[in-house]
């Protein structure tokens, strides 16, 4: 298929859903523009969003320091998310080296308070929540 | 020639009063000139009578992309625009940059008829920003405007050279003010929105630094400077720096610069793609006083037809450019005339008069009066319409204004005398 637009083909059957992962920002958007009666799932466009990541992000944050909006506890709690420098931003010239980077950022899994691999387990089971809601129909 | 008679208009929409033409020239203008016994007589019911318009940038795409516009289609274009002369630029398949090319590029305009197109050459070869082109044969051969638009002429050095080269000429550099190096694979105006989106912003820095650096060039080697589509407010202090210098810079800005804002973007609609981008607010303020108070001297469309196949697509593939000939008239009125920012006098300095002026122009945006070229067009203010197109004479549709109502349009266009468009 040459062009993104080209998803939209009359002859073919409705789509129940699309898992798109785009290098251009807002191509999730206007496939959803384009077919109106498919579920689009944004799984990451371009420097734009990534939407099932930033939920379970939310979830692995409430199962650590519990609902920030009605908590007087966590009131107190400081979290700090992190994204790893993909190697490409490192290309670009936004730092000087590697060393430098992870000598005065860097942060590693095995580091004490970190939520790295309840994290990962979140996102399998977030991703399986967002398929079942977006695709599994009304009756079920 | 068959005689033409305008009767009861109101040239700047001022007083009304009858115009009649007699061999493409304005016989006599008049509250007391008969023009019922002309042989064509356009009842124009007090609407507004303005000199020809002309435009300094647009890409008619001929030769080489043909499927989206021709140097026919993009005439018929302006003449339904109001135009009476536009400058078509040098970034065509093949460049435009030698004689017998840009010969070429006139005598189809004349051929068609329906508007003069006025060739751009570049300023280096392929507009590769390397190797001057032959600015000096290319003049002799009637070219007034040189630009590599589309691209910067980058390269400091070879922007040197080229200013002292034109000034040896005295041809006009226009230059497309953009650092490439700080808008690779920059999409979007870089601020809130392109963060927001996701998209590559392409800063202001890389269009004032080119603009800042040519002036002092100007400034220092002499010459006529241009600036094609000023777009930040920075620029336009910049322009107001070197006007008060005494430097010979003049600069344009797009109908939609002035009208619109990267608030377009939120639905990745490429269609709102245009380089230079689409800014804020605090920048189409500025533009619109400096438009009012002389430091951008004109209006051009730089009307840029693309295919579907070329818009249709993820925004940061979307090619830049919009149409802008037909609509040009009516985002000005509404910007200026209906907001009673300024009046048709206004309209007709940045429309026509100025342009006309920067470029040498002899036979454009001249007063209306006897023995003048009856380069003429007339505007209907109080016309609402819709903006399709679909509707428009360019092959192309890539207009950002689909859907939207103006109240102005323009009613007739002649070109020496003869009918180009009539509404």
């Amino acid at each position: 298929m040459k062009h993104l637009i080209d998803t939209k083909d009359p002859k073919r059957d409705e789509i129940d859903g699309i898992i798109i992962r785009h290098p251009s920002s807002g191509a999730p958007r206007q496939l959803a523009e384009w077919l109106p009666g498919t579920s689009i799932i944004n799984a990451g466009d371009g420097h734009h969003q990534h939407p099932t990541q930033a939920l379970f992000d939310s979830v692995t944050m409430r199962q650590r320091i519990g609902d920030i909006a009605h908590s007087r506890v966590s009131s107190d709690f400081d979290a700090v998310m992190t994204l790893r420098v993909q190697a490409e931003r490192m290309d670009g010239g936004f730092f000087p080296s590697h060393r430098e980077c992870s000598a005065i950022y860097g942060l590693s899994a095995d580091r004490p308070n970190t939520s790295v691999l309840a994290q990962v387990t979140n996102g399998v089971y977030t991703r399986m929540a967002v398929l079942f809601a977006l695709l599994a129909g009304e009756e079920s | 020639m068959p005689t033409y008679g305008l009767k009861n208009v109101r040239p700047y929409g001022e007083d009304i009063t009858n115009v009649l033409i007699d061999g493409g020239v304005i016989a006599a203008v008049g509250e007391d000139v008969d023009v019922d016994g002309a042989d064509r007589v356009f009842e124009a019911e007090g609407k507004v009578l303005l000199p020809g318009l002309v435009d300094m940038h647009v890409h008619l795409r001929e030769p080489g992309r043909e499927d989206t516009e021709t140097i026919a289609t993009g005439s018929d274009a302006a003449a339904r625009g109001g135009f009476t002369a536009v400058f078509t630029m040098a970034n065509t398949t093949p460049v435009i940059d030698q004689p017998f090319l840009a010969e070429a590029v006139w005598d189809k305009g004349k051929a068609h008829g329906t508007c003069d197109v006025y060739p751009v050459g570049s300023i280096t070869q392929g507009l590769q920003g390397e190797q001057l082109t032959e600015i000096g044969l290319m003049s002799r051969a009637g070219v007034r405007m040189f630009s590599d638009d589309g691209k910067c002429v980058n390269d400091p050095q070879v922007m040197r050279r080229a200013v002292e080269y034109a000034k040896a000429n005295d041809v006009l550099l226009a230059q497309h003010a953009e650092d490439h190096r700080m808008t690779s694979g920059a999409c979007a105006h870089e601020g809130a929105t392109a963060s927001r989106l996701g998209l590559r912003g392409w800063p202001r820095v890389a269009e004032e630094s080119i603009v800042a650096r040519d002036v002092i060039l100007t400034r220092d080697y002499g010459g006529r400077l241009h600036i094609c589509h000023a777009s930040t407010q920075g620029t336009v202090e910049l322009l107001r720096w070197a006007k008060a210098q005494g430097i010979a810079v003049t600069a344009e800005v797009t109908p939609h610069h002035l009208l619109l804002t990267d608030a377009k973007l939120e639905t990745y609609d490429g269609v709102y793609r245009v380089n230079p981008p689409l800014r804020e607010d605090t920048d189409a303020a500025a533009l619109r006083e400096a438009l009012l108070d002389g430091t951008v001297d004109v209006v051009a469309t730089d009307h840029a037809p693309h295919g579907s196949e070329d818009k249709c697509v993820e925004f940061d593939r979307a090619r830049p450019g919009m149409l802008g000939l037909e609509t040009s008239l009516s985002v000005i009125a509404q910007v200026f005339v209906e907001s009673g920012l300024a009046d048709w006098r206004f309209v007709a300095k940045v429309m026509s008069e100025r342009p006309a002026e920067i470029l040498g122009l002899a036979d454009q945006g001249r007063p209306i009066a006897a023995g003048e070229p009856a380069n003429l067009t007339v505007v209907d203010p109080n016309c609402p319409w819709t903006a399709r197109g679909e509707q428009m004479a360019s092959k192309a549709s890539n207009t950002p204004y689909e859907g939207m109502d103006f109240h102005a349009r323009v009613a007739l266009t002649l070109l020496r005398g003869t009918v180009t468009h009539q509404n």
